[in-house]
């Protein structure tokens, strides 16, 4: 059981957040390719999940979405990473509850993760 | 023939005549019989027989027998008082002898006016008149000379009253006949035609109460005065008026009053003894009766010769009208003919003339007068004639007009004329000229056509051609030009006078001119309009030897003079130019559509370059932390090592990716760059990278890169042309699927394939897909093939495409050179 799940396909990008999050005393898991994504998030029950935009196979919208449908992941606050979209447009779009814009700076993240954990899914626009 | 309104069998109608005749004769006896009781001096019975044998024939003599022996035997059976009372046999004898002598009197006076007095139609004429008077007094001879002897035989009259007797009855008779007969007659015969009622019964009444005066009246002053012949005027006026008609009704209305007075002694008769006063009264009513009948017939006569003269000269009035009418009819035939002539000849703007050479007269038809614009009908001579020809003509006609007439035979010509107004006119003038025998002109006749408006029309056709911004040569069938327009001037630099004098082959490059002859003579054999050499470059030939380029069309004529052929000829310089600078906005189009490519790739990079930017500030910020941690404890550096080992090497490799990614662009952004020995499939791994580094849809692409030779190739340009057929893959699959690219050599060449799975390219959309600027994308060039095979073919490969509705597959085809050092490394894997 990890407290925050990291989504990218980008290894380097994943592991380097992933240990991050770590050394700031998180619990973190990783996955790479987006089908592993639920059931990571089902086997692990993350409180926050780092997801990447654009990742082979995804289908954003869709991925989203179910997550919001099960009951047992919908409280999970799901956070993307992206490197092309208007941050605001991106999450007004697909109704997440935060998006960082890469490349992010690591501090930043940190504090922000901290507030998001504090307010749970859905309590926020998008930041 | 007058035709009896009364109709009755013979028995009948002698049986009617019978009782009439009888009746009047008893009274007429009882009346007037005053010396002998059977001899009256007024005996209307006469006339009433002979009307009656007259109108309905002489076979009515026995009602006459009957009707006379009646009243005879009646007054003979009952005599006046002092008269010897007669026995029955005698009466009966006298009777019949005295009836017999009144039919003798009836049929022969009847006989006579059916004979030679015009019958029922009596009295019509002077002659007829005379006939019927001439019966009446011969007819009564025989009756009263019968009487008269028949009444002294049976005892009834002493012989010497014989004479007596007889004067009273043949008197008696005549005057019934004369009185009663004409009257009876006409008004059985026919109805009177009154034309003037007032006129007619004006007179009546006059001439009654002249009469009544004259005979009945027995005024004081005018007692017995001897006044008869007062009535004369009266009878003339009616006779001559109211035809017989009229006067038998005068003379009945005298004859009825002067009887009346006479009877009753007074009038002018009454001075005599009793029964001379009869018989002078007699002879005045025969002489009254005469006198109206002569002139009642002579005024018939009159008006019916009238009538007749009249009916004569309205024969001739119409004979004559009818001969004017059929020579104005002739008359309006000849105008007619005249007017339709110069109809024709104004609408056909045609005049004409004839010239009478021994009479000298000269005549112009009226549409001839209106060409030369001079009034009709004036006199017109030949130098009036040249007087009215254009000064510049004049002397031309002239002379062609005199050797005509030198030479007989026909001439022509073509002139202006310049009318009495100032205008000038067209003129063609047709003419001929006639010989005797002797070869001498005698006549001269010809025609003149206005043809201004023709001329008018050709200088309008004219006009045009001149000022139309193409030059027009018409050249015949052996080639000669025949005409050239201005354009044709200036194009091919000739004059007018000089083109004429060339052929069209002189105007081609000498290079051309035996081909075109060819050309010409297939023209011919199949002529059609049709444009010439569309897509070639067709130059024409000036005659300073420069060529210019040029556009044509021909078009067969049809002429008198054969087969022609019309080309019009466009100067296509400015075109041509115009052409030039549309083929460089072309190219420098192309230049943008490669500065577009770089924009889109820049953008692309632009997330490419953030994903390892993100993680080497990740990494060190993780090593920051790392270090910061040891030394908040104290750790050795060295013992920190292991723990930033992985996020340095992992910065490392991002700053490696990052520089890989500029590299790339920098091949692909050099613009022109010169072809240099390389690897082909390395190229192709760098352009799969740079693509999906840049592109923003799902498709995924799977590459096989066989080992190539080294080879010369611009990289950059060629891995455009990879990216562009990346591009189109995706965009074929909808912006995801698989695009399969395989390089490798294939029958001597490097083979660059690159395959999508879409629909494949539509049929219409085939045909121009490698025409520049076309694109089925809404925000496309439509450069990308055509700059991509331009590029291929520029290394001397090719590109084509294969397309099913599996998907479709584009190949790139490169010649492979000798290697030219080295061989090259082996192949390098690429993702």
């Amino acid at each position: 059981v990890s407290e925050i799940l990291i989504a990218d396909d980008e290894r380097q990008v994943a592991q380097a957040t992933a240990e991050l999050l770590q050394a700031y005393g998180h619990s973190v898991a990783t996955v790479n390719d987006a089908p592993g994504i639920l059931a990571a998030m089902r086997r692990e029950h993350p409180r926050l999940v780092l997801q990447d935009v654009r990742m082979p196979g995804l289908d954003l919208d869709a991925h989203l979405g179910a997550i919001r449908a099960d009951p047992e992941l919908a409280g999970t606050v799901v956070i993307l990473f992206t490197a092309t979209m208007s941050v605001h447009e991106l999450a007004r779009l697909l109704g997440c509850d935060g998006i960082v814009e890469k490349p992010y700076v690591p501090e930043e993240l940190m504090q922000r993760v901290e507030e998001w954990l504090r307010r749970g899914a859905g309590t926020a626009p998008a930041g | 023939m007058v035709k009896a309104p009364l109709r009755l069998g013979t028995p009948l109608a002698s049986l009617a005549l019978a009782v009439v005749y009888a009746a009047a004769a008893y009274g007429s006896l009882r009346l007037f019989a005053l010396v002998n009781a059977q001899a009256s001096p007024v005996w209307p019975p006469t006339g009433i027989a002979i009307a009656a044998l007259v109108l309905w024939g002489i076979r009515l003599w026995p009602g006459v027998l009957a009707g006379a022996f009646v009243a005879n035997l009646l007054v003979a059976l009952d005599p006046l008082p002092g008269a010897t009372q007669a026995s029955l046999a005698t009466a009966a004898l006298s009777s019949l002898a005295i009836a017999g002598g009144n039919v003798i009197e009836a049929v022969a006076a009847a006989a006579i006016v059916r004979s030679k007095g015009g019958g029922g139609a009596c009295c019509r004429s002077a002659t007829a008149a005379a006939w019927f008077i001439a019966a009446a007094l011969l007819a009564p001879v025989a009756s009263a000379s019968v009487g008269a002897a028949t009444l002294v035989a049976a005892g009834q009259a002493a012989a010497a009253e014989a004479g007596t007797v007889w004067l009273t009855w043949w008197l008696g008779d005549v005057g019934g006949a004369l009185v009663v007969a004409p009257f009876a007659i006409a008004w059985m015969a026919a109805p009177p035609r009154i034309i003037r009622a007032t006129e007619w019964l004006g007179i009546q009444a006059a001439a009654a109460t002249a009469a009544v005066l004259v005979f009945v009246a027995d005024l004081e002053v005018l007692r017995n005065a001897p006044l008869s012949f007062l009535l004369l005027p009266f009878v003339a006026w009616s006779a001559m008026r109211l035809q017989l008609h009229g006067v038998a009704v005068t003379v009945a209305l005298v004859a009825v009053a002067a009887t009346a007075g006479t009877v009753a002694r007074v009038g002018p008769f009454a001075v005599l003894p009793p029964h001379a006063a009869l018989l002078a009264l007699q002879a005045y009513l025969a002489v009254v009766a005469s006198t109206g009948i002569l002139l009642a017939s002579t005024s018939a006569e009159n008006r019916h010769t009238q009538a007749e003269l009249k009916g004569e000269r309205t024969e001739l009035e119409r004979r004559v009208l009818e001969r004017t009418l059929a020579i104005a009819a002739k008359q309006a035939e000849v105008e007619f003919a005249r007017k339709g002539l110069e109809e024709a000849q104004a609408m056909a703007h045609l005049g004409s003339w004839t010239w009478d050479v021994p009479q000298n007269k000269v005549e112009w038809s009226a549409e001839l007068c209106r060409i030369y614009g001079v009034p009709p009908g004036s006199e017109r001579s030949y130098d009036g004639y040249l007087a009215l020809l254009h000064p510049d003509d004049r002397a031309a006609v002239d002379a062609t007009v005199r050797r005509a007439f030198a030479t007989g035979g026909p001439f022509e010509v073509r002139h202006r004329i310049v009318r009495p107004d100032g205008t000038t006119r067209w003129v063609i003038g047709n003419g001929r000229a006639e010989q005797d025998a002797a070869g001498k002109v005698v006549r001269m006749s010809g025609t003149a056509l206005d043809v201004t408006e023709l001329r008018t029309t050709e200088e309008r056709f004219r006009t045009l051609l001149e000022a139309s911004p193409d030059a027009y040569v018409v050249a015949d069938a052996a080639g000669r030009i025949v005409l050239a327009n201005r354009q044709a001037e200036r194009l091919f630099g000739y004059e007018r006078d000089e083109l004429l004098r060339l052929a069209v082959e002189d105007l081609v490059p000498e290079a051309l001119r035996q081909r075109h002859v060819g050309h010409r003579a297939h023209f011919m054999a199949a002529p059609s309009v049709r444009p010439m050499g569309i897509g070639m470059d067709l130059r024409a030939r000036r005659k300073d030897g420069s060529e210019v380029p040029v556009e044509i069309s021909l078009s067969p004529l049809a002429t008198a003079d054969g087969m022609q052929v019309f080309a019009a000829v466009r100067d296509i310089t400015d075109r041509k130019r115009a052409e030039a600078e549309v083929a460089e906005t072309r190219r420098l189009a192309a230049a943008n559509e490669k500065l577009a490519a770089l924009g889109t790739l820049v953008a692309g990079v632009g997330h490419e370059v953030r994903t390892p930017l993100t993680y080497i500030a990740t990494n060190a910020a993780l090593v920051r932390l790392r270090i910061e941690k040891a030394a908040a404890t104290g750790a050795p550096a060295a013992g920190i090592l292991p723990e930033v080992e992985r996020p340095l090497a992992s910065i490392r490799e991002g700053v490696g990716r990052i520089d890989r990614i500029v590299q790339q662009m920098r091949q692909f952004a050099k613009a022109e760059l010169k072809a240099e020995v390389g690897s082909l499939e390395e190229a192709v791994a760098g352009a799969l990278e740079l693509w999906r580094a840049t592109h923003r849809g799902g498709t995924e692409v799977e590459a096989t890169l066989q080992p190539l030779p080294r080879m010369r190739f611009d990289k950059g340009q060629v891995q455009q042309v990879l990216i562009n057929l990346l591009n189109n893959a995706s965009e074929a699959m909808g912006g995801g699927g698989r695009a399969t690219v395989r390089v490798g050599p294939d029958r001597g060449q490097a083979l660059v394939e690159v395959a999508d799975h879409g629909p494949g390219i539509p049929p219409d959309v085939q045909r121009r897909v490698w025409d520049p600027f076309f694109t089925t994308k809404p925000e496309g060039t439509g450069l990308g093939l055509s700059v991509s095979r331009r590029i291929v073919e520029a290394h001397g490969g090719s590109l084509a495409y294969e397309t099913s509705s599996r998907g479709t597959t584009f190949r790139v085809r490169l010649p492979l050179e000798p290697p030219a050092g080295p061989p090259g490394s082996g192949p390098e894997g690429a993702a």
